[in-house]
Order: structure tokens, then sequence, then C-alpha cells
């Protein structure tokens, strides 16, 4: 596990390095810590760095193919520090053969006061799941933090492409909201494969290729779904309606240290036409990266409805 | 039929320990219990029926909210063990709050007295015996669930204004949601002021996917009164005799609400009957029941300013739920609750104007075990307001008695401490291996405190306010020719 320092690296000010974990991760190598329940203030406050990036189990929902989708999250309490977790024995899935879609990279607190990163993977579980439990795992300076996702409790059930209960009060006698912000809008990554991509579960597009130190313009396309698509309960919001959306750019995968964006996140108004939104991101170490973009119509604290797209991204020297 | 005697002894156990706390005063079974016995038969027919009757019926009848009725002996007589621990245990009538510290009057106590624990549990004990039908107290004619208002016994009369919100389908097995709903008032031409407001599910069904609402009174110029916050398990909001709120031609209801679906579809209609002043007899004072605080202000957390979710419109989701006009409610007070331990929150609230408190209100979520409230005043004295017990499914709004409203001058500090179990001993835990976060769903986790405060516009009415306190204090504790106490 490797820490970086979020807001010196987007500065400029410091060439990024591979550091070692931090002083009291030494310092725990030879006075144990008490367990978890005897932490708990530590846990809890955020710092400027030196504290644990937490998993957080966000809920399930059914795919059309009789499938479920797991989705996780987490809860970094670091304000400028950046962790870098590789898959593997602190960074893994288990059973092992849910293992490999997890982030590698974990953001520090937002400037805009975000502490969750809500629903950033899934993995997608068979139908006859039942009760077994897939476990994430993060292990920060020799703690293991854990949580388990599952599709047992209904109350973690989530929406995925439509707000479910609020469409289906469009037509009661309560003020309708507009269709379209009660959806995952429909995503297409220009420039890369062309693919459209709509829901959480997300998909993974590219690979553009990029020279070290230089900007990288990725541009994405984002539409409401066709009327065919908003399922039985919602009606096409009528012409001329703007519908607010958000994209939030965060690096996902790839060699340790952050990649900066010119924007992490930008608002807009949305239509019935597609708008093109363009974010150029810069990267100083080559290797190979995935970025996400999280395209939200709703919100996040109420789990619906966004989409995941992930571009892959070469890095040359 | 069994025979039994009641006894003296209090069996509730929180007294107890406190009594053990003032000096070796706990009550012990035994010999001296046995001396403090009478002879007298405890029975059903004349000693626990209206107790039934006065606490409890009003939940536990045909067609309302209590899963079994308890109006007859042969309703009652299988329920016995059961009833006796839950009451012993205070679990029931819900009234969760601490009865051994801090205040302890409130306007809508529903809860038993020592003594008719007492007499339930010594019923029991004695194998619930049913004894002379002639003294049954003749049973009780309840109307229909939408006739009954439960502050009209308090109130002397129903209300004066009814609002319903637009139904609303909960379907079956969704996803939590918090839909957007708006009211017109009707049947007012002038301003009136609200002495009283409660709030019900307007079907008995409407209960079982309720998980809260935040009714405002929305005025014509856009602004929002949130004083008539309620939850699943609260009644609503009586003001004290001298303060209320406006209400205006042209307001609307607000509902603000957040519902969760069960196995089936739900048509969820809420309902807020109000109690006005007479016209042209407005209160002394304007409530302001939408001040509350985070728990966890004082961790670091409660920094955020302008919180990316709510930066969307009203017409996205969920409504206008930007900051409060009041800095120091903060609304992203996040939390992390890990797996399978408990955990604290503490939150301060600094008293810039000196206020009287009318109404507090917990809300934890399923973890919550309790909160406390104590305040710090400017001189340095400490106290312990109340120790909230916490009950996601009774989610109570204690109003303060008028004459017991704690006052608060300014300067004051509030501290809120809340108390989370997150282990499998907690019955409402749906999974105690979860991290739990700060979140609007049932399952993610909330931490702030609800107060209805009436602000004094000057110190003078404050020290008035604290003049016919301690005058009243005096009358009840009449000063000894020695100078001191009657205790």
């Amino acid at each position: 596990m490797l820490r970086v320092p979020h807001v010196l690296v987007l500065t400029g000010t410091l060439v990024l390095a591979a550091t070692a974990a931090c002083p009291s991760a030494a310092l725990g190598q030879l006075v144990p810590r008490p367990p978890i329940t005897q932490q708990d203030w530590q846990l809890r406050t955020v710092r400027e760095s030196g504290q644990p990036v937490i998993p957080i189990f966000e809920g399930w929902y059914p795919e059309e193919n009789g499938t479920y989708s797991l989705c996780f999250g987490f809860f970094s309490l670091n304000r400028s520090e950046a962790l870098h977790i590789p898959v593997g024995p602190d960074n893994f899935i288990e059973p092992a053969r849910f293992d490999g879609s997890q982030p590698t990279h974990f953001s520090p607190l937002g400037a805009d006061g975000m502490t969750r990163e809500y629903c950033v993977f899934t993995v997608n579980v068979p139908s006859d799941i039942a009760d077994e439990r897939v476990w994430w795992n993060l292990q920060v300076d020799g703690h293991t933090y854990r949580v388990p996702g599952h599709i047992t409790a209904r109350p973690w059930r989530v929406d995925n492409l439509v707000n479910s209960v609020a469409a289906a009060s469009m037509g009661s006698e309560a003020e309708a909201p507009v269709a379209g912000s009660l959806v995952a809008p429909v995503v297409t990554l220009e420039g890369a494969s062309g693919r459209v991509v709509r829901g959480k579960s997300g998909a993974t597009a590219g690979e553009l290729t990029v020279r070290a130190g230089s900007g990288l313009p990725i541009t994405i396309s984002v539409a409401l779904p066709e009327e065919d698509e908003l399922g039985d309960d919602l009606d096409p919001d009528e012409e001329g309606v703007l519908v607010r959306q958000l994209v939030k750019w965060t690096k996902f995968r790839g060699p340790e240290g952050v990649v900066r964006f010119s924007r992490d996140t930008i608002e807009f108004e949305l239509g019935p036409e597609p708008v093109e939104q363009t974010v150029m991101a810069t990267f100083r170490e080559p290797g190979n990266y995935t970025l996400l973009a999280q395209v939200l119509s709703g919100s996040f604290s109420s789990q619906c409805c966004w989409t995941n797209a992930y571009v892959n991204v070469r890095v040359e020297q | 039929m069994g025979t039994t005697t009641r006894s003296s002894r209090v069996a509730v156990l929180p007294l107890q320990l406190a009594a053990l706390a003032l000096g070796g005063l706990l009550v012990l079974p035994g010999a001296a219990v046995s001396q403090a016995q009478t002879e007298e038969e405890v029975t059903f027919a004349r000693d626990v029926a209206p107790i039934l009757q006065e606490k409890c019926e009003t939940c536990h009848r045909e067609g309302s909210i209590g899963p079994m009725p308890l109006t007859t002996y042969d309703e009652v007589r299988p329920w016995a063990p059961l009833i006796k621990e839950k009451v012993v245990s205070l679990v029931m009538p819900p009234w969760p709050i601490d009865r051994t510290i801090g205040v302890q009057r409130f306007k809508n106590d529903r809860s038993l007295s020592d003594e008719q624990i007492q007499t339930i549990s010594d019923w029991a004990d004695a194998g619930a015996p049913l004894g002379d039908v002639a003294e049954l107290p003749a049973p009780l004619e309840w109307p229909e669930w939408s006739d009954v208002w439960r502050f009209e016994e308090e109130l002397g009369r129903p209300p004066d204004l009814v609002v319903s919100s637009p139904a609303y389908m909960v379907a079956a097995n969704s996803a939590d949601d918090w839909p957007w709903l708006e009211s017109q008032i009707e049947g007012i031409d002038e301003q009136r002021w609200i002495k009283a407001a409660e709030f019900r599910p307007g079907t008995a069904d409407t209960w079982n996917v309720f998980h809260h609402a935040n009714p405002g009174i929305v005025k014509l110029d856009g602004t929002s009164d949130g004083s008539l916050r309620q939850t699943r398990g609260n009644e609503g909001t009586i003001y004290a005799d001298d303060s209320g709120t406006p209400l205006d031609p042209g307001d609307i209801v607000r509902w603000n609400m957040h519902m969760y679906a069960i196995d089936r579809d739900v048509d969820a209609v809420l309902q807020l009957g109000f109690w006005l002043y007479p016209k042209d007899e407005p209160p002394t004072y304007r409530a302001d029941g939408a001040d509350g605080f985070s728990c966890s202000q004082y961790t670091g957390h409660g920094f955020a300013s302008d919180p990316l979710p709510w930066r969307f419109g009203p017409e996205l989701r969920g409504g206008p739920r930007g900051l409060s006009t009041n800095p120091q409610v903060v609304r992203q007070g996040d939390l992390l609750l890990p797996p399978n331990s408990w955990a604290t929150y503490r939150g301060v609230y600094v008293m810039d104007r000196a206020a009287r408190l009318e109404i507090a209100r917990a809300h934890l979520h399923l973890r919550g075990r309790y909160q406390i409230l104590e305040a710090v005043y400017p001189d340095g004295r400490w106290e312990v307001i109340n120790k909230f017990h916490f009950d996601h499914d009774w989610q109570t709004g204690f109003l303060y008695e008028d004459d017991a409203m704690p006052l608060f001058p300014k300067g004051t500090v509030l501290i809120v401490t809340g108390v989370f179990d997150n282990t499998a001993d907690n019955p409402h835990n749906p999974d105690p291996d979860q991290w739990v976060v700060r979140g609007d769903r049932t399952v993610d986790s909330m931490c702030h405190f609800r107060m209805g405060l009436t602000y004094f516009e000057t110190e003078e009415e404050f020290q008035a306010a604290v003049d016919e306190r301690e005058a009243l204090l005096r009358r009840e504790r009449p000063v000894s020719d020695d100078g001191g106490g009657d205790e």
C-alpha cells in the first residue's frame, strides 16, 4: 500500500515518488494496535493523511439476465492523501472467483466535501448466489478492513437504470418529477471505441494512448434514454425540459500517483439532444490506467441513478 | 384462577439502579418485600383492564396498528407473560426515554406508572386471573382510525383543519424513496396561528411503509417553515400556551417524506391536523421548531459547506435540501460505524439567543441506541436534560409540559451524544458485519438531534420566564423556616 500526498501532486510542487507507508505504519509494526473496537475515535477522525480507507457495501440490484450486481464504494478518512493499493494480498475480493474488478486508487476527500465514493464498481454474481457473501478486503498499515456484499437483505436493494418508486408515482396525484431525472443516462465514449453504456455496472472502453506529461482530451456524449428504454412507468418528458447532470471523473486504477483532470466535476443541463463533455487528463507516470466517469442524473445518497463509464489509457514514456 | 397480592415494591429495573446510586436503597426481593405486600387481590377485571384501556387499546384494537387486540380478557390472557415482559422492560407502551435522569414531565407521556407496571407484573405472575366480571370497566367505543386524533383529549376538541397528502403508491419490494409531495391548505381566509399539529398516517397500512416525513409549511414567497418535522412513532407538536407558528392563506404543506417498501404495494396517505389559536388572538412567541444539530460536528466531519448531492434542485430529487440557514446545523455530518462494534458521536450547539426548549427528538436510524442531551450554562453549571432511548419504530417527539420546558440562557452550550450499537445484539440491525455510513436510506445511519425552540426577543423576557419558573418551584417546594428546601 502506498500513500500519495494528493494536494502537492496537483500543484506540481513535488515530484511523485513511491513513498513507503507513513511513520505511523512503522510504529504500528512495533506496537500492536488495539482491535477495531478500541480505536474507533481514531478511525472516525478525518485527518490530512495517515488514515485508512474503508470499503463500503452500497447495495445490490438484479440484472436482466437473472444475475445480480453488488455495488461497492469506499470512504476515505484522508483529506489530502490518496492511497494506492494494488490488487493482491492487500486488496482482494473473496471468494476468489469474484476478484479483480476493484479499484486500486483511493482518492482523498474531495474539496467539495464529498467523503464517500459511491458504487465505484460492481461484482456480478450468479442467480444462484443465495446467501453467499462476497467480501471486499483492504489492508492498510497492517489492519484489514472488510465488508460483505450480499443479496439477502431487501433494504440494500437499490435501483440501477430507473428510480422505480419515484417512477411509479408519475401517474399519481403527486407533483410529477421530470422523467429524465429518474434514469441513468446513456453515455457514449467518443474517441475510444464508441462504446455505449448505461447504469452502474458500467463498461470499459479504450484503449487511448498518450505520452506522460501530455494532456489527453477525453470526450463523452451524454443522452437521455430512448422512450422504449424508460420502462412502463415513465413517460418521456415534454420537449425542452432540461435535466441537470453531473460528470465526476476519478482515477480508478493504474500506477501510483494521481491523474490530474482539468475539471474533476462538470455540471450541465441535458435536453432531448445529446451533449458532449470533454475533460483533459494529464498523467505523470507511464503505465496502464483506468479512469472512471460517473454520470449522474439523480443523487448519490439515494443510490440512483447514474452510469459508470470506465476508460482505459496507456501512458507511454 | 390464581390469586396474588399487590405489593408496594418497584420492579422497574432502571429505578432500582437509581436507588442504588442514591445510597444502598435498592429494593431486593425477599422478606422485606413480603412485609410490604398487602392482601388485596390483583385481577384483570378491576386492576388490569382499566390500565389497558387507558394506555394500550388505542393501538391494540381491531383496525389499529398493534399486532394483536387487547380489549377483552380472552384477547389478553394468552399474552399475559409477554405483556409483563414488555412493560417491565419498558418496551411497551413505547416511551423511549430514561426515567431515572433528566426532565420527566411531558404532555404526551404514554408510559405506565411504576404502580401500573407492578400491577400488571403481579397479575401475570399470579396466572392472570379474571376476577369479578362485574368489576370490568365498560368497553370503550373506539372510532374508526380516520376519526382518531390523539391530541383531541389534551386539547379538548378535534383539529380545526385537516390537510391530506396526495395518495402515493409505494411499490412492493422497491428501494427506499423520498417522494416530493405538496398539498394546498384550504379553509383559511386570514392569518391564523397554529397551536398544535398532529401528524398521522391516513390509513393503517401507511404505517407499514412510513419512515418519516418532515412536513413544512411553504409560504407564498417560497420560504419554508420546517417546524413540523415528524417521524414514525411521533404524533406531532403541541406548542406552549404562549407560542405557535403562523398559517397564511395560500400556504401549502410540503410533505418531504421518506418511505420504504414492504412485500406488497401500499397506497400511502399522510394527514396533518391543525389546532388553531382563536382569530385575533395570536400567541406571544413564534416557535421555531426547525433547529437541530448533528452529532458529528465535533469529530471533524462536519465541515462540508456545499456537499455535492444537495446542489441539485427540487425538480430532480428530494427538494431543496440545501444547508440550514442556521450555520451550526451541518447537513453532511458524516458517520462511520465499524462492524460488530459500538460507536459514539458527539455534537455541540451554542445558543446564540435565550430560548425555551419545547420539543426534543432523537434521530439515529437502525443502529441507534440512545442520545444524551446535556447543557452547560454560562455560569458553569452542567446538567443532563434527558437521555433519549432510540427505537427506530418509535421515534418519539417529547413534548415538555409548559412549566417543565428547559430554559437556556444565551451562551448555553448544548451537547448531544449519540450512541450506536452495530452488533448482533441490536435487534434492529440488519447486518452487523457492515461498515455503516451516513446516508438517507434506512440501512445507512444518521445522528442528529431536533429541537423545538422558542426564542425570547429580549433578555428581559427570558428573565421573566426564569422568574416565573422559580416562583412556581417555590410554590411546589416551599422554603422551610431554616431556609432549606423540603427535600
